[in-house]
């Protein structure tokens, strides 16, 4: 397990979890191969993939589920799909600029923030749509 | 012609992945499929289970009544193949690779996209998350093979035969008989399979076929209200506990799409994957974003199809604990291909220097691949080897070699009784006790590490895990 088990995301958490995951990654538990480790989890994918994880993990539908419920991630999935649609791609980069900013340690609250509003979207468009 | 080579290849592929040292990896051999692999035996050779119930709907095995498919069918392998581990766990390849197969038909039922079949099936012949399953002797795996079956006969029976549809209920009952979350998810995938091709299904030969495929499913029946048939699910059920049901269901039902469960790190029991990196592969994530946009898009018809099967498939893992579940949440896997392989044509298709792009995708594909069947074969057994029960294995054949030299063999209850039942133990030679007793002079016991110290000279055989770390010692009293 990494150190980070809470799953508080980032830019320090990464860092802390880096050493551990590459020395696991590497030596998988004191067991592996060396040389063939270090070439296949060098420390360039393992920092990329643990920075990506955090990234992905804001953006993921069971975080949302925890603020908003099953409805409100739903109506998130949706105001995203109508982003797409509708071709609000400032809107939609302006969002997915969140969960970085949270990575550097800006509060929460701006990525919340920017849930509340893709969900919003997603209601209006919805119903609008049948209007 | 060169399609059917095509999916050749990609078969033999997923044979070679799924048969390759089957017996050893994973290491150990977990006490589920030692249960399933019992009574297959006894089932293959005296038409009764463990218990003495002549061929049963429900297997009691350790009380949680397990799905009758997998047991008869390692019963017939093992009528093949031996009475050996290889053997019980065979089945479960077979359907894997069965499954490759079936996805290919599937999206070439759903797409009519010779490429788009093609790279489903190599997809889902390379799976992470279906290759854990199809190593196992675990149900899920056969229960998805009897579900793409019977969903490929319900298209085709629209498409060209509505008669198909009987066999194809049939399948759909095998797929339930075979895995309880199936339970849930085929009367609701079937309901809705029915109603979007109503004007096939509900004319006079599709309800005659519909009414005569639901005969298949009454041996079962029973099965869904009976105490035994409802025990594993009432057992980890999301009712009753501190935290509201709905609270519990709303979080394990969102989990089956957490990014991090499906892209990152999987499942978090080791049985169920190597931990370390997701249940599919990190590059997948911008394709599948990619062709589930597009299905929802431009393929109305699939996209209900595909949607719909990934919405169900969570159902399972959401009533009960723990979320997500890699296991519970199997029948999902093909469907995450084909939405890959949708998102990758259109890439494809669309981009202008694609043969740049081939080469650094198949340089990214690889090294994940490589990367995974590193962890697979020489991290995982090492790492993870207590979640198979690593050891026990060992164990149970070093009791077996000694019966001829020792009266009784005083076992700890670590040990589960399963594995000597399985290995061929003359279980009226053993004792089995939870707590230190005093025995007679020249009794052989096995005991695990923390009940006897290293150092003791009366240890006269240390059981070790395939990481070296020792699990039980024979003692000599």
């Amino acid at each position: 397990m990494p150190i980070n088990i809470n799953f508080e995301c980032n830019l320090t958490t990464v860092f802390q979890d880096w050493p551990n995951l590459v020395w696991e990654t590497q030596t998988g538990g004191g067991f592996g191969q060396a040389l063939i480790a270090r070439i296949l989890h060098s420390k360039f994918f393992v920092f990329s993939a643990d920075i990506t994880r955090c990234y992905f993990r804001y953006l993921s539908p069971e975080v949302v589920t925890q603020w908003f419920t099953l409805i409100g991630a739903a109506l998130y999935l949706v105001g995203l799909y109508f982003l797409l649609v509708r071709k609000k791609f400032p809107l939609l980069l302006l969002f997915l600029l969140t969960p970085v900013l949270v990575i550097f340690k800006f509060p929460l609250e701006f990525f919340y923030l920017g849930v509340i509003g893709v969900i919003v979207f997603g209601l209006v468009n919805l119903i609008w749509r049948k209007t | 012609m060169k399609t059917y080579i095509i999916l050749t290849v990609i078969t033999l592929l997923a044979l070679f992945l799924r048969l390759y040292q089957l017996e050893k990896v994973p290491v150990g051999f977990h006490i589920d499929e030692a249960a399933i692999g019992y009574n297959g035996w006894t089932i293959s050779q005296v038409g009764k289970d463990e218990w003495g119930t002549p061929w049963p709907v429900l297997f009691k095995s350790f009380g949680d009544y397990k799905a009758p498919g997998m047991i008869y069918a390692t019963a017939i392998s093992q009528r093949l193949f031996g009475h050996n581990d290889w053997a019980v766990r065979f089945p479960s390849a077979l359907a894997g690779v069965g499954s490759v197969i079936l996805v290919y038909f599937l999206t070439k039922e759903l797409f009519k996209s010779a490429l788009c079949s093609l790279l489903s099936a190599l997809l889902l012949a390379v799976s992470p998350w279906h290759l854990q399953f199809s190593r196992l002797a675990f149900e899920g795996s056969l229960a998805l093979f009897f579900t793409l079956l019977a969903t490929c006969l319900f298209l085709l029976a629209i498409r060209k035969n509505i008669w198909l549809l009987v066999l194809s209920m049939l399948f759909f009952a095998l797929a339930v008989m075979s895995y309880h979350a199936e339970k849930i998810f085929v009367p609701i995938y079937l309901t809705i399979l029915v109603v979007i091709f109503w004007r096939k299904t509900l004319t006079r030969h599709g309800l005659a076929s519909l009414l005569i495929g639901s005969l298949f499913f009454l041996p079962y029946l029973p099965t869904y209200f009976s105490p035994e048939g409802r025990a594993r699910a009432v057992s980890e059920s999301i009712f009753g506990q501190k935290e509201p049901a709905i609270k519990l269901f709303q979080e394990n039902f969102a989990a089956s799409f957490s990014l991090d469960y499906l892209f990152f790190r999987g499942d978090q029991n080791g049985r169920h994957s190597v931990k370390k990196l997701g249940e599919l592969y990190v590059w997948q994530l911008p394709f599948v974003i990619i062709g589930a946009y597009l299905l929802l898009r431009k393929y109305r018809l699939p996209a209900i199809i595909i949607f719909g099967w990934l919405l169900l498939a969570a159902l399972p893992p959401a009533l009960v604990r723990p979320s997500p579940h890699a296991y519970r949440n199997l029948i999902a896997v093909p469907m995450w291909q084909v939405i890959t392989a949708v998102g990758l044509i259109s890439v494809w298709k669309k981009i202008k220097f694609r043969w740049i792009l081939a080469g650094i995708l198949s340089l990214v594909i690889i090294h994940s691949f490589v990367v995974y069947l590193d962890w697979y074969y020489t991290h995982a057994p090492r790492m993870f080897g207590p979640d198979f029960n690593d050891g026990y294995r060992e164990a149970a054949l070093y009791l077996k070699s000694q019966e001829s030299n020792y009266g009784k063999i005083a076992v700890q209850s670590s040990l589960p009784e399963i594995y000597l039942k399985f290995y061929g133990g003359e279980l009226q030679k053993y004792q089995f006790f939870k707590n230190p007793m005093k025995y007679t002079s020249g009794t052989l016991g096995l005991m695990p590490v923390w009940m006897v110290s290293a150092d003791n000279e009366k240890i006269i055989k240390t059981i070790k895990q395939k990481s070296g770390d020792p699990i039980f010692y024979a003692y000599k009293y």
